[in-house]
C-alpha cells in the first residue's frame, strides 16, 4: 500500500460513524472482521452473503481462499440523491499486495435501499473470463439457500426482456443471468409482504448477474458485477449495485425504477410530450401488411398515399408514419450501408410522402454494416469501429449529421434503434470494453436530444433498458417480439412492469384490425383483432395499426383515440397482477393466465 | 383525495375461475385498495355501447374472472360512485379506455352535483354513459366546442360548453 493510501485510511478512521437502523422492512447486519453480511426483511434473514471475488491478471482472487484478505474497515456517513446513508467500507488486498479493492455497503437513513459498491482502487487487467455470461467481480454475492421462507424469484431475459422466469427461490433452481438478462433480479415471498429488487446502479451496458459455486458453501450463489468479457477496469473505477425493498412486486419495481431515474435525474417530460405516444400512427414493420410489400401498388409512395386516402374517407386519424427496414440500403451481413431512401422504394424521396400525407416520420434503423458508407475506413467522414460484418459509430458528430439531415430533409421525429441485442451480442469490442456500449447509446441520445427527437429501443436486452435511465429522450421500448397474425406477442403484462418502472412507454408492436386483407404480406388472418386493439390501448404506449389501404376496421381503430388521433390512454398502463407471479411460482393463489390491471385518474378540480 | 380513479382489467387465456379481490388492484394516488376501496360499479360493455354486466364493487368485493380465451377475453372497468348522486360515469363505451385522462380533464363539485371537464377535437361528438344505482344508464351527448372543450353536468345529465 502506498503512503498516500495509508494516510487516506488514517484520515477516514477519525471520522465519526453512525449506527444505521432498519428502514421499513429492510435491515442488514455486517461483520466487519470478515466482511460477511446478512440481509433481513421484516426481521427475518433473507440472504446470507457469499464470498467476494474479483479477477486480476488472469486469476480469481477471493476472500474464501485468502487470495484476497481484509486489510481494514471503516464507517462513515454520506449523502447522495437518495439521501443520507451510513457506509461500511472494507479494504481488500491481494497476497502480493499488488491489487487493492474496496467494497462499500451503504445503508440509507430514510429509504429501504442498500447500495453495494465495488471500487477498483488499483484497477484490474487481464480480467476477462472468456465468457461474456460470467462476471469478473462479485459483490454483493448472495447465497441461494432455503432459509425456511416461502420465496420465489422473477427475472427478465432474452430479446425484448420477454423471457420472464418465475420460480421458487431454491438452490435447486437455475437463476438466469449473463449477458442477455438476469437483472433486475426480484425476490418475493408468497404472501407478497416482502420483495427486493436488485440491479446494477451504473455501468449498465457492462454489468451482469451470474450464478456461481463458492468453494466455501454448499449453496450456489448469485453475484453482481462487471461482465465476464471485460478485460480492463481503470483504477478508482466504481461499480454499483442497488437493492430496493418493498412489499409487493409491482410496487417495489416501480419504487426501484423511480429511484434509479431519480439518481440520473431522468424526468418524464420527453415521454409525456412524445407525439408518437400521444397520437395514432400507421406502422409498416414486421407483421404489417406493407412490410417489404406494397400489395396492389407499384411502390411505397403509392401504397402509403392510398392508406392516407382511405383513412381520410373512413375518418381514421393517423397522425404519423413509421417506415421500417425496407427503405434503406443494406450492406454486408444485411446491415445498414447507407441510411437514405432507395429510389425503387420511394421514387420521389420520403419527403414526397410526407408532403402528400402530412405525416411526420418515425424511422427504423438496424446495425451498421462493415462496409457502411459513413465510416472513414470506407471513404466516409466519421469514426467507426469495424469488427467482422458489423460496424459501430464512435463519433458524436456522426449522430448529429445523421439525425439532423434526416429531420431537415424528411421530417424525422422519432428514431427507432432496432437490433440492439445483435450489436451487443455479436460485436466483440462492445463486450470487451467497459465503456463502449454506454458511449454508443449516450452519443446517439445526446444528438437526438439536441435535435428534439425521441428514440424507441427495439430488440433490447435488459441492459439496454437499464441504460435508458441516463438518456432522457429514450421514451419507449418494444415490450415483446414481432407481431405476426395470431401469435402471442400481445402478452406484454410482465414486460410493461419493467418498462413503466424505467419511465418508458411499452409498445406492443403493430397489429391488424381486420381478419382478411387483400394485398397483405401476411395471409394468415388475424382472428383476434379486438384483443390486439385492447392490448395496444391499455399499454399506454404507441398504437400502430398496420392494415392494407382497404383493410382497416375503423370501429376498432377509433376505439383507441379521439377524432383528431389523440390516444385515449390510461394514467397507469395495464400490467400483470402480482398474484399471477405467485401462481407461476407456487401453483396457487393467483390467476391461471393473463390478468392485467391498470387505471385512469381524473383530477378533482 | 385529489383524484377519482377508474380501473381497467383485462383477462384472457384464463383456464380456471379466479376471484380478483379489490386488494389486489394497484394503488393510485388516491385509492389504496389494500386498506380501503371506494364504493364503485364494475361493468363490462361492448364497443356498440351496450352494457353487458354490472356489479357493485367495494373493498370487500371480488371480481369473478371466468375461464376465457383470446376470442372471448373479458374486460372490466371499475367506476367510482360520485358521492351524493348515486351515479357513476361509465364513460365512452365505444372506446377501450372509457374514461381516459386524455378526455376527462377534471371533476369539480358544483352544488349538490358535479361538473366534468372534457376535451376533444373541435366539433367532435362524445357519447358519455352515466349509470344510476337504480340500475339505469343514460347516454349523454356532448359536443366539443371550437375551443376543444365541453362540460358534463351531473346529476342533471346534460352537456354544455
Amino acid at each position: 500500500m502506498t503512503a498516500s493510501c495509508f494516510m487516506f485510511l488514517a484520515l477516514v478512521l477519525c471520522c465519526s460513524s453512525a449506527i444505521a437502523k432498519a428502514v421499513e422492512n429492510l435491515d442488514i447486519s455486517i461483520d466487519t472482521t470478515s466482511g460477511n453480511y446478512q440481509i433481513l426483511l421484516s426481521g427475518k434473514a433473507w440472504f446470507n452473503s457469499g464470498p467476494i471475488a474479483v479477477r486480476y491478471k488472469g486469476k480469481c482472487l477471493s476472500n474464501e481462499n485468502s487470495s484476497l484478505s481484509l486489510l481494514n474497515y471503516t464507517s462513515f456517513t454520506g449523502e447522495d440523491a437518495w439521501g443520507q446513508f451510513t457506509s461500511t467500507q472494507i479494504w481488500w488486498q491481494s497476497v502480493d499486495k499488488d491489487f487493492h479493492y474496496v467494497t462499500y455497503i451503504n445503508q440509507y437513513a430514510d429509504l429501504p435501499i442498500l447500495g453495494f459498491v465495488q471500487e477498483f482502487w488499483s484497477g484490474t487487467t487481464d480480467a476477462a473470463t472468456g465468457s461474456k455470461d460470467a462476471i469478473i467481480s462479485s459483490f454483493p454475492t448472495l447465497l441461494v439457500e432455503d432459509l425456511g421462507l416461502e420465496r420465489a424469484f422473477m427475472t427478465y431475459s432474452g430479446g425484448f426482456a420477454s423471457d420472464v422466469h418465475v420460480h421458487e427461490w431454491s438452490p435447486d433452481e437455475d437463476i438466469p443471468g449473463g449477458y442477455d438478462g438476469g437483472v433486475p433480479l426480484i425476490v418475493f415471498d408468497s404472501a407478497l409482504e416482502n420483495t427486493v429488487v436488485i440491479s446494477p446502479a451504473n455501468t449498465f451496458m457492462s454489468a451482469s448477474q451470474a450464478t456461481w459455486s463458492p468453494e466455501s458453501s454448499k449453496s450456489p450463489a448469485v453475484g453482481f458485477g462487471i461482465s465476464g468479457s471485460v478485460n480492463d477496469v481503470p483504477n478508482l473505477y466504481v461499480y454499483k449495485t442497488v437493492l430496493v425493498a418493498g412489499q409487493n412486486i409491482t410496487g417495489t419495481m416501480l419504487k426501484w425504477g423511480h429511484l434509479l431515474r431519480m439518481l440520473y435525474e431522468k424526468e418524464d417530460t420527453y415521454r409525456k410530450s412524445d407525439f408518437s405516444i400521444n397520437y395514432l400512427g400507421y406502422w409498416t414493420d414486421n407483421g404489417a401488411c406493407y412490410y417489404y410489400n406494397t400489395g396492389n401498388y407499384s411502390n411505397y409512395e403509392e401504397a402509403l398515399t392510398a392508406v392516407k386516402k382511405t383513412a381520410d374517407e373512413e375518418g381514421i386519424p393517423f397522425r404519423y408514419l413509421q417506415i421500417d427496414s425496407w427503405w434503406y440500403y443494406k450492406g454486408v451481413g444485411n446491415g445498414v450501408k447507407n441510411w437514405t431512401a432507395m429510389p425503387s422504394v420511394f421514387p420521389n424521396g420520403i419527403d414526397a410522402v410526407v408532403e402528400k400525407t402530412g405525416w411526420p416520420i418515425m424511422a427504423h434503423n438496424r446495425y451498421w454494416s462493415a462496409d457502411t458508407d459513413y465510416a472513414k475506413q470506407n471513404g466516409g467522414n466519421f469514426d467507426f469501429i469495424i469488427d467482422g460484418n458489423l460496424a459501430l459509430p464512435n463519433d458524436s458528430s456522426f449522430w448529429q449529421y445523421l439525425l439532423s439531415s434526416s429531420k431537415l430533409q424528411w421530417d424525422l421525429f422519432v428514431y427507432e434503434q432496432d437490433w440492439l441485442l445483435t450489436v451487443s451480442g455479436d460485436f466483440a469490442p462492445i463486450q470487451n470494453d467497459l465503456f463502449l456500449g454506454r458511449d454508443w447509446l449516450m452519443q446517439m441520445g445526446t444528438a437526438a436530444k439536441e435535435l428534439d427527437l425521441t428514440i424507441q429501443y427495439c430488440m433490447p436486452w435488459t441492459r439496454h433498458l437499464l441504460q435508458t435511465v441516463e438518456i432522457p429522450v429514450v421514451t419507449q421500448v418494444r415490450a415483446s417480439g414481432d407481431y405476426q397474425p395470431q401469435n402471442s406477442q400481445w402478452m406484454i403484462g410482465d414486460t410493461t412492469i419493467l418498462a413503466h418502472a424505467l419511465g418508458l412507454a411499452a409498445f406492443k408492436d403493430d397489429f391488424h384490425t381486420s381478419e382478411n386483407e387483400d394485398g397483405c404480406k401476411f395471409t394468415t388472418p388475424e382472428s383476434y383483432p379486438e384483443l390486439e386493439t385492447y392490448i395496444a390501448a391499455l399499454s399506454g404506449g404507441p398504437v400502430g395499426p398496420s392494415d392494407t389501404a382497404s383493410g382497416p376496421n375503423s370501429t376498432l381503430i377509433l376505439a383507441t383515440c379521439m377524432h383528431d388521433g389523440r390516444l385515449l390512454k390510461p394514467s397507469h398502463p395495464a400490467m400483470s397482477v402480482d398474484s399471477s407471479f405467485v401462481y407461476r411460482a407456487f401453483n396457487k393463489d393467483g390467476p391461471s393466465g393473463q390478468l392485467y390491471a391498470g387505471y385512469t385518474e381524473v383530477s378533482i378540480l | 383525495m385529489t383524484q377519482w380513479t377508474w380501473y381497467h382489467i383485462l383477462a384472457a387465456e384464463i383456464t380456471d375461475t379466479y376471484k380478483l379481490n379489490a386488494a389486489e388492484l394497484p394503488p393510485s394516488h388516491s385509492v389504496f385498495p389494500k386498506s380501503d376501496f371506494p364504493s364503485s360499479i364494475a361493468f363490462r360493455n361492448d364497443l356498440t355501447g351496450k352494457v353487458i354486466e354490472v356489479v357493485n364493487f367495494t373493498s370487500s368485493s371480488s371480481l369473478t374472472i371466468e375461464p376465457c380465451s383470446r376470442q372471448d377475453f373479458k374486460y372490466w372497468t371499475i367506476a367510482p360512485l360520485l358521492e351524493g348522486t348515486g351515479m357513476a360515469i361509465l364513460g365512452e363505451l365505444d372506446k377501450v379506455i372509457t374514461v381516459s385522462e386524455t378526455r376527462f380533464k377534471g371533476i369539480s363539485r358544483f352544488g349538490s352535483g358535479y361538473v366534468v371537464s372534457l376535451v376533444g377535437a373541435p366539433g367532435e361528438t362524445v357519447l358519455i354513459t352515466v349509470y344510476a344505482v337504480a340500475g339505469t344508464t343514460t347516454v349523454v351527448t356532448c359536443r366539443i366546442s371550437s375551443g376543444g372543450t365541453s362540460i358534463l353536468h351531473i346529476p342533471q345529465l346534460w352537456c354544455g360548453f
